[in-house]
């Protein structure tokens, strides 16, 4: 079975393609997971920042495509937010993977309590950025390149290729929807 | 607060843009000309960055999922170890840190500054300043041991470390007394002088950085701090409080902080004051209501505290906290503290205190009872602080003025030194009774100066009384006296001592004088007139209609005397009209409309008769108040063409006035009134079915407009707060249907502003918590209308709760009723079929119940209900019963006994909803 060219796969989920979307996430998934497991493997029980994680990535399969593969900041909106999902799924699993001796991301945490609430108020703050997506995709990326994969704001304008300013507007503007949206079920 | 639809988030996402892009302290201008265009769409935006100050506030998101707090433990800054976070604020987090060089052990507090807080500083900059705070050197101030910039960027402070609770914790663990914490806070002034000394300003003084340890120890934190992080222009803090959240605490900052003025030592010297007045009466000197920054700013800028005193009163835990009870608190606060504090929290820094040492020596003065340097300049000041001074010295000057009017009595014959001595008397009760009364009735919360003055003002007249004689005029000074007296035991509509039987007996006293001397001489008809017209006042709004009716006839006929033998000027016209309006309301207030309506018709004739005479202000607002009434007992009634009408005059009338005087706050509430009234008629629940939606939602916008301009330039209006808050829920109501998003969120803004009132506890808690649950209701309507059928159904429930509570008079049982069927519909809506029934048919029950006057307005809530229930049964196929509620609706307007535009309308309404059912 020949895996789908990325660069492929990306033209057809911005068309609108779910089959090719629902793809081009697992394919990334995966392949961000393999990189952090074969850091750890290389170099015992390690940190690794999502930052550099996601650079990897770029880089390996771009290599891989050559020419055709698709520029780094539409790149980057797509394994942000695959990175998104792997690190919701890493938080629910942080316990089990601890004992378990895998991959270890940044500074992870040692206290319980604070791994579970963290785990469902990232649920919740991930389906709200799915909804976000539906509504203004341009403030969901940021938010996946700004709180999930720690770039600079800096870094965020050069891939969006927007002005640092309107970056740090989408980031409030952003944060603005996703406070109301995930306080909503308050009672009136 | 709801998830915003697409569709809203797209309308609103460029105005927000624009509104992020603005300075903060340039949003609430800019906020005010949106809603003049689009006052929805204001109040969205204005929604939203209330959410962003949580945001900030909360630092959402700001924290990396992948991130703890354990990270820095362990770490070395300078010859610090970290041990472990003891807090975390906008600034940054802060450590608990020991030096262990082998020589001597310390612990310190390390602070790191958020990042985002410092972009401009210059690591030399940074420790130069922090140098120089090293030097600041006291035992009240926490000393700054070290300052510097780790390697990834992070500036950080090192700080002596403090073992201890916030100054406001520390003295109500303790119940420390009112004496007990000025003393505490006279530390906090030595320190703070000793700093302003060394030209620093600390610029962010609150309790929690005023510490107080275990023995008593206070220690000052973070002098200068907010400096040392500021660029190097004089508002930089401003602007990097509104920015970041950082070192300023909006709720601490003086006026000059948040307007960008200069920054000096009178700055602390104001914060200091927002501190005193927190430990003294455990209340924010703006109040504790949750604020938007853009109120916050405004409140800050114009909104003058309430006397401490008064504040005082509100709390009892408080009160307990300082060992006492809010009478005995508000008491120790009345007078010095009041004007000490005033002094410190002027608005203008060159009218508070010069100096830090200024305000210390004024308190050291209030503990030794000595005079303090500040003076209010009103008669009321002195006078209280003579009176608390020299309580014996008065005590005995009313004993000896007593004896002096007794004796007086004799004298008055016999020589005209005791006949000067007698006007020197008359003069002192006149000041007692009405000068000083009213003076003191303008403090708030002053009934027990009031009381003493009641007192003796009534020895004074009683005295008087028995030696005036047959000096009428004298007489009618008494007899105004006895009024006065009255008013302050009990008379409703003001402030008073809530003895109403002593107020009916002062007034009966002043009435047998009022009689006595117009039986001698008809120029007094006039007095004893509006004598009548107060009196009655006393019936009316102590529930007793017949017998406030038969005074307000007295007064008329008391004029009608008077008409006989010459002709009335303007301001006996004006009484007489008014007279007449006092009838008609009386008998509004027992639901007897009919009659009303004749009435105010004849009040609407004379005000225009008196207008013919003289177009003056007077005659204008009679116009104006008579129409209303006029306007609003035709509606009652069905009435609804006529009711336009006198609306329409109402606003020409109106119009003129506020051409005149375009701000006039009592103009501006007719006016806003009127749009009400009107858009009532267009639109309302009463009658859902005549009129013109789009005229009833453009007169609630008016309402909403005119309200909330009124309570823009009068933040303290309760009234146009309530107006606000009502209209937006009338422009709700009218949304419902066309605009249902628009509508769910107008309710809910109306029950934010509810919330805040209820919380702030302002007031009228009552009527609050009544416009509640009909903005639960609004919102739960909408909802329905939405789509949004579970939450439709938890807003009427909650709704219905309340009104079950509040349900008592027809207005009540008719609200129960409306609350009744909502949550009817919401039931039937979410599946549970058989509540719905019970829930439906209870309402009409209870509808029935109200039915029994026979006034239209307790007619429509039977028919709304009969309607609600037969709909039930039609949509389930029940159709026999469908059919019997729709007959008894049909029977209903056909036995009505009137007929008007609503009445006709609603009999062909129902017999096309009983054809339907065939």
């Amino acid at each position: 079975m020949t895996e789908p060219n990325i660069s492929t796969l990306i033209e057809l989920a911005e068309q609108g393609d779910e089959v090719s979307a629902g793809k081009l996430f697992s394919l990334l998934y995966r392949e961000l997971h393999r990189l952090a497991e074969r850091q750890l493997a290389r170099q015992g029980e390690v940190s690794i920042s999502a930052t550099t994680l996601i650079h990897e990535a770029y880089l390996q399969m771009a290599a891989q495509v050559g020419h055709s593969f698709p520029d780094q900041g539409r790149f980057m909106a797509y394994a942000a937010r695959v990175m998104r999902g792997l690190i919701i799924d890493h938080v629910r699993n942080r316990l089990a993977i601890k004992r378990g001796g895998r991959f270890e991301l940044t500074s992870l945490t040692t206290d319980i309590g604070d791994v579970l609430g963290n785990e469902q108020e990232l649920s919740r703050i991930g389906h709200a950025l799915d909804e976000l997506a539906g509504v203004d995709p341009l403030l969901s990326q940021v938010v996946d390149l700004k709180f999930f994969c720690g770039f600079s704001f800096g870094e965020i304008a050069e891939m969006m290729r927007i002005s640092e300013r309107t970056v740090q507007r989408k980031w409030e503007k952003a944060r603005i929807y996703l406070h109301r949206s995930l306080r909503a079920d308050l009672p009136a | 607060m709801s998830t915003l639809t697409p569709e809203q988030w797209k309308r609103v996402s460029p105005y927000l843009d624009e509104a992020l892009e603005l300075p903060p302290e340039q949003r609430a201008a800019w906020l005010l000309t949106l809603s003049e265009k689009d006052a929805e769409l204001a109040s969205l935006v204005q929604a939203l960055l209330d959410e962003q100050r949580q945001v900030e506030q909360e630092g959402f998101l700001e924290r990396s999922p992948l991130q703890t707090g354990r990270g820095l433990a362990g770490q070395q800054v300078g010859p610090y170890r970290l041990v472990s976070k003891i807090g975390q604020g906008g600034m940054g987090s802060v450590w608990l840190a020991q030096r262990s060089d082998g020589r001597f052990e310390r612990n310190a507090a390390v602070k790191f500054v958020n990042i985002a807080l410092t972009s401009q500083i210059t690591e030399q900059r940074f420790k130069r300043e922090g140098s120089i705070l090293g030097r600041l050197i006291h035992p009240h101030i926490a000393e700054l041991l070290d300052a510097g910039i780790c390697s990834d960027g992070t500036p950080y402070l090192i700080l002596e470390y403090v073992d201890g609770k916030a100054i406001d914790q520390y003295c109500d663990a303790r119940k420390l007394a009112v004496d007990s914490r000025i003393k505490l806070f006279l530390d906090v002034l030595s320190a703070v002088a000793e700093a302003h000394a060394a030209l620093v300003v600390h610029r962010d003084i609150k309790p929690s950085n005023v510490l107080v340890r275990n023995d008593g120890e206070v220690k000052l934190l973070d002098f200068g701090i907010a400096k040392l992080l500021a660029q190097d222009d004089s508002n930089a803090a401003t602007m990097l409080t509104m920015e970041a959240g950082g070192p300023l605490t909006p709720q601490f900052a003086a006026p000059e902080q948040v307007t960008g003025g200069t920054i000096t030592t009178a700055t602390d010297v104001y914060a200091l004051g927002v501190m005193l007045y927190l430990l003294l009466t455990g209340q924010h000197p703006l109040g504790t209501s949750v604020r938007s920054p853009a109120e916050l700013i405004k409140a800050i800028v114009e909104q003058e505290a309430p006397r401490a005193s008064v504040a005082a009163l509100t709390a009892a835990s408080e009160a307990e906290n300082r060992s006492g009870t809010p009478e005995k608190l508000c008491r120790q606060l009345r007078g010095d503290l009041d004007t000490i504090l005033g002094k410190a929290l002027k608005k203008n820094p060159q009218e508070r205190y010069t100096s830090v040492i200024a305000l210390a020596d004024d308190l050291k003065r209030y503990l030794k009872h000595e005079t303090i340097s500040v003076r209010p300049d009103t008669f009321a000041y002195r006078t209280v602080k003579f009176v608390r001074r020299n309580r014996v010295v008065v005590a005995l000057a009313t004993v000896t003025l007593a004896a002096i009017i007794a004796g007086s009595g004799i004298a008055i014959y016999q020589a005209r030194i005791a006949q000067r001595r007698f006007q020197d008397v008359r003069k002192l009760a006149h000041t007692f009774v009405f000068d000083l009364h009213d003076e003191v009735a303008k403090l708030d919360g002053s009934t027990k100066a009031r009381e003493m003055m009641v007192q003796t003002g009534l020895q004074y007249l009683d005295n008087l009384a028995k030696n005036a004689g047959g000096d009428s005029e004298l007489q009618k000074e008494i007899a105004a006296g006895y009024m006065k007296i009255g008013d302050a035991q009990g008379y409703p509509t003001q402030p008073n001592l809530g003895r109403i039987a002593d107020a009916m007996a002062s007034y009966r006293k002043a009435g047998d004088i009022y009689e006595r001397i117009a039986k001698k001489n008809v120029s007094y008809l006039p007095d004893l007139a509006a004598y009548y017209r107060s009196y009655a006042g006393l019936f009316r709004f102590t529930d007793q209609p017949q017998r406030a009716r038969e005074l307000y006839e007295a007064a008329i006929q008391t004029l009608d005397r008077l008409r006989a033998q010459q002709p009335l000027d303007s301001a006996q016209e004006n009484l007489y009209t008014r007279a007449w309006c006092n009838v008609g309301d009386v008998d509004e207030d027992v639901d007897n409309y009919q009659l009303a309506w004749t009435e105010f018709g004849r009040c609407s004739e004379l005000a225009h008769a008196q207008l013919n005479r003289k177009r003056d202000q007077p005659s204008l607002s009679m116009v104006a108040e008579s129409a209303e009434r006029v306007g609003t007992a035709a509606q009652e009634l069905g009435h609804l063409r006529e009711a336009l009408q006198a609306f329409d005059e109402e606003e020409a009338a109106v119009r003129e006035l506020l051409a005149a005087e375009p701000l006039n706050p009592r103009f501006n509430r007719t006016l806003a009134l009127m749009y009400q009234f009107r858009g009532r008629v267009y639109f309302s629940d009463a009658y859902p079915d005549y009129g013109d939606p789009k005229r009833g939602l453009e007169n609630f916008k008016l309402y909403l407009q005119t309200a909330q301009q009124m309570l823009d330039r009068d933040p303290n209006n309760t009234a146009a707060r309530f107006s606000v808050e009502l209209a937006m829920v009338k422009v709700s109501y009218c949304l419902q249907k066309s605009d249902p998003s628009a509508a769910i969120l107008l309710a809910r803004d109306s029950i934010r502003m509810l919330d805040q009132m209820i919380a702030s506890n302002k007031g009228e808690r009552n009527r609050a918590v009544a416009h509640r649950a009909e903005g639960l209701r609004k919102l739960g309507e909408a909802q329905l209308n939405a789509g949004q059928l579970a939450e439709a159904r938890r807003s009427s429930d909650l709704a219905l709760a309340v009104e079950r509570e509040l349900a008592q008079g027809p207005d009540g049982r008719s609200n129960l009723v409306e609350s009744l069927i909502l949550s009817g519909k919401t039931s039937a809506a979410t599946g549970d079929p058989a509540h719905a029934e019970s829930l439906l048919r209870e309402a009409r029950d209870e509808a029935q119940g109200i039915a029994r006057s026979h006034e239209l307005t307790n007619l429509i809530p039977l028919a709304t209900a009969e309607e609600a229930l037969g709909t039930f049964y039609a949509a389930r196929n029940r159709t026999r019963e469908a059919r019997e509620c729709y007959q008894r609706i049909v029977n209903l307007w056909q036995q009505f006994p009137e007929s008007n535009e609503y009445v006709d309308g609603q009999k062909t309404y129902s017999k096309r909803l009983l054809a339907s059912i065939r």
